[in-house]
């Protein structure tokens, strides 16, 4: 394969949904492809309901861990909020936007002192960054799959379908199937690849 | 052989590839995937890894591991740094027998820590070399090398990483690990006993004084590169900002365009390469995370520096891309690219901020629902670091003050002896107060004090990913050992009363807690309950799946169970819900819920 010069993806969402080994997946099937990958990642304390951000850099024109603002080529969002947060800043203009349509409320959200915003309240913000915006159920999916805890692999597989992505699908398959539960997690990469989008 | 790793684990096996044989760490982020490698590596490859009990102590160990001759190691995040500080201050001038290395973890930014600290002053202030890689391949290659500097020198050297080379990953060429032979490499017992040095103090600094001069001319020969471009501008990038600005100078489509030093010896510094580079600039830019360490440096050596000190460098925060390509056109005088015109956006109002906040099911969240409810009149709350922290946040709110480790103790005691009237209660979790919540009580009980101290026992380090603590009886690398009693501490250290207790009999604990603030002197309460996230992840690992609550027809939208603030309890309308997937089953709402709304099953 060509080498790359550079891909940027960003995957936004909250502790515990699985994103870093989402990343590592990705990065995992770009190493086998003979690409540079690196993952710059913001957790610390976020298993306790804190943003996770991990900036995926693929190709050899990268340079350290963090995408600059505006230069991300996709956000993957696992949490709608967290999406359009991260979108507005990194997201290059006309960039993809492909996210998980089912919220986790944030503490002001519980304590009822704001309201969670639309889909469409969030879909026309990011409007001011790209038109090409997808959220779809991925959480519906995950649990399709058996579990919802398999919500990382379902959007690993829609960005195997989605034309940002340079590297074949079964090469995704391949490594999905070297981790623990590996039929729920290829089941639910499969239900994410058949997302159309 | 090529791997992908994480910052912190190319350091260790860096280490581990240098022959390291006694490594000691205490948890914190973002240094703590450094001792979890050697938990889970060190016994394939001969090392023995300790979670010691505070910093302090896992340098004094791996001291004592160089003094016999061994490769030793000690890790630690920025704050601890200064925990470890007293003993650092000491070994410099001692001398050292197998190579000594101290990976200190900054955190600019202060994502996970109580504050930004610059963790380089300490090599000044100990006079210890300091040396900071710029990506995960030189976290490995200086790991493995720092050993023998050390050794060739005499002196500990200490590795500063930042969070975001930590918890970074990239590949990595690493060999393998040297299997052990017999008691590994051995250099000669360094005769610490006989050693004059530490009577005769000014001898022994004038001896670490020559051998810094001799590390500043090895430093001038090693490991700094400068990549000239004959431009009239130059930058200095110390550690991972060398990234940045590659990818800044790309940004501003300036690649190749402005000379750069990478230096990763910040002290002592290089100063015939620094010179050299400054000399044939007009003007040169000095990058670095928090302080202007090496600006300072710098300034001494050459008049033409900027940085952080005429304000090109913001002073505060951590650096990025955007950050430092800002910085370089205002330096040269460009136009600014404008790449901040966005964050407006950021200001919608339906960008809720998601704050840190207790996990669903944690009993903490129960200490303060008691604690907040119990209308004392006058009384100061003195929280402490881990967990306990985020009661610090909204909508807890609970603390009036939060210190360093183990001072929740500390200001309680001096806040009694402002105000005798005032009741103080002081929070702390168990790994703290390991850690150092001990010197304080025995502090409260010899000078009369009078407080409250509940110790949150939940059975782990739990902020920085469920390390063993000595209340645990298991040690870093998985062997059974003698457990130690929180109880049998708080009773030796003299308190008066000392009581352990569950917190989800939230009635039983509430009048555990009145009949102790009444009593004399100083009061334990021991709050007893296993951490829920350790105890769901554990459950996930065998397959199993928590009993789970739903809102039943008799819910009459009473907002009783909202006081209670689960994450796990949300409203889409007036009437709340349940969500499945984050409830753990530990049945607090249901006890709350004065109409019986709150029930399992169907």
């Amino acid at each position: 394969m060509e080498k790359i010069r550079e891909l940027n993806i960003l995957i936004a969402g909250v502790g515990g949904q699985g994103i870093i080994l989402a990343s590592e997946i990705i990065c995992r099937v770009a190493l086998i492809n003979g690409q540079n990958a690196t993952i710059g990642e913001t957790y610390g304390a976020s298993q306790r309901g804190g943003s996770v951000l991990s900036h995926v850099r693929i190709g050899k024109d990268t340079h350290g861990p963090l995408i600059p603002f505006g230069r991300a080529d996709i956000v993957l969002g696992f949490e709608p909020i967290e999406c359009a947060r991260v979108a507005l800043l990194y997201l290059a203009d006309g960039g993809w936007i492909i996210s998980n349509s089912s919220p986790i409320f944030p503490v002001d959200v519980i304590t009822r002192k704001t309201k969670y915003p639309s889909l469409e309240n969030l879909k026309s913000l990011v409007g001011n960054v790209t038109n090409n915006v997808f959220f779809f159920d991925a959480v519906a999916l995950a649990c399709e799959a058996g579990d919802v805890l398999s919500l990382n692999m379902v959007m690993v597989g829609v960005f195997a379908t989605s034309h940002k992505n340079p590297f074949p699908k079964e090469d995704f398959e391949r490594e999905i199937e070297t981790l623990p539960q590996s039929a729920l997690n290829l089941h639910a990469f499969k239900l994410g690849c058949d997302v159309n989008i | 052989m090529k791997k992908f790793l994480l910052g912190n684990e190319a350091i260790a096996w860096g280490a581990l590839r240098a022959g390291v044989r006694i490594a000691a760490s205490y948890p914190g982020t973002p240094s703590t995937e450094i001792g979890e490698t050697f938990a889970s590596l060190g016994g394939k490859y001969g090392l023995y890894f300790e979670w010691s009990v505070n910093e302090k102590v896992a340098l004094e160990v791996a001291t004592g591991g160089s003094y016999h001759g061994l490769r030793s190691m000690a890790s630690m995040k920025n704050l601890g740094l200064n925990v470890a500080s007293d003993v650092l201050n000491v070994i410099s001038f001692n001398g050292v027998g197998g190579g000594l290395l101290i990976v200190s973890a900054d955190d600019p930014q202060a994502h996970s820590s109580t504050n930004e600290q610059d963790g380089r002053w300490h090599a000044i202030m100990a006079g210890v070399p300091l040396i900071e890689p710029s990506n995960v391949q030189e976290a490995y290659d200086l790991a493995r090398d720092a050993f023998g500097i050390s050794e060739l020198f005499g002196v500990p050297i200490i590795m500063r990483t930042v969070t975001r080379l930590a918890h970074m990953h990239g590949t990595v060429e690493v060999e393998e690990p040297e299997l052990p032979l017999g008691e590994g490499i051995f250099l000669p017992r360094q005769s610490y006993r006989l050693s004059n040095k530490i009577w005769n103090k000014v001898e022994g600094k004038k001896n670490l004084h020559s051998q810094l001069n001799k590390i500043e001319d090895f430093f001038c020969r090693n490991i700094n590169t400068v990549e000239e471009y004959g431009s009239e501008w130059g930058i200095v990038c110390c550690g991972l900002t060398y990234q940045y600005a590659r990818e800044a100078l790309k940004l501003l489509d300036m690649e190749e365009k402005i000379s750069l030093l990478k230096l990763l010896t910040p002290y002592p510094i290089p100063e015939q390469i620094l010179h050299d580079f400054c000399v044939s600039k007009k003007g040169v830019l000095i990058l670095e995370e928090l302080s202007p360490f090496v600006e300072i440096q710098t300034r001494a050596i050459a008049g033409n520096v900027s940085g952080k000190k005429d304000g090109f460098i913001p002073s505060e925060g951590e650096l990025n891309p955007n950050v430092v390509a800002d910085a370089i056109t205002s330096f040269i005088g460009r136009k600014s690219p404008k790449f901040h015109v966005r964050k407006n956006l950021l200001n919608d109002a339906s960008l809720t901020p998601r704050t840190l906040t207790l996990c669903p099911g944690c009993a903490y969240r129960d200490i303060w629902y008691v604690l907040s409810r119990l209308d004392i009149p006058s009384s100061s709350f003195l929280g402490d670091i881990g967990c306990c922290t985020l009661l610090t946040f909204p909508p807890h709110n609970l603390f009036d003050a939060v210190g360093a480790m183990g001072s929740s103790l500390g200001l309680a005691c001096g806040g009694y002896h402002a105000s005798h009237n005032e009741i103080q209660i002081a929070v702390i979790g168990d790994s703290t107060f390991f850690h150092s919540g001990i010197p304080g009580l025995i502090d409260a009980v010899y000078n009369k004090a009078r407080l409250v101290l509940l110790i949150l026992d939940n059975g782990t380090t739990a902020m920085t990913g469920f390390e063993p603590h000595p209340g645990t009886g298991i040690t870093a690398q998985g062997e059974k050992t003698k457990k130690i009693s929180l109880e049998g501490i708080a009773r030796a250290c003299g308190a008066d009363h000392v009581e352990v207790i569950s917190p989800f009999h939230l009635k039983k604990f509430e009048i555990s807690l009145r009949k102790i603030l009444e009593c004399p002197g100083v009061s334990v309460l021991i709050v007893s309950h296993p951490c829920i996230l350790k105890e769901i992840l554990d459950r996930r690992k065998m397959r199993g799946k928590a009993v789970s609550y739903h809102i039943n027809e008799k819910c009459r939208g009473c907002d009783v169970c909202a006081a209670y603030c689960c994450p796990a309890i949300v409203f889409k309308g007036v009437k709340p819900e349940i969500v499945e997937e984050e409830c753990v089953g530990c049945g607090v709402c249901e006890y709350l819920c004065p109409f019986f709304a709150i029930s399992t099953g169907e």
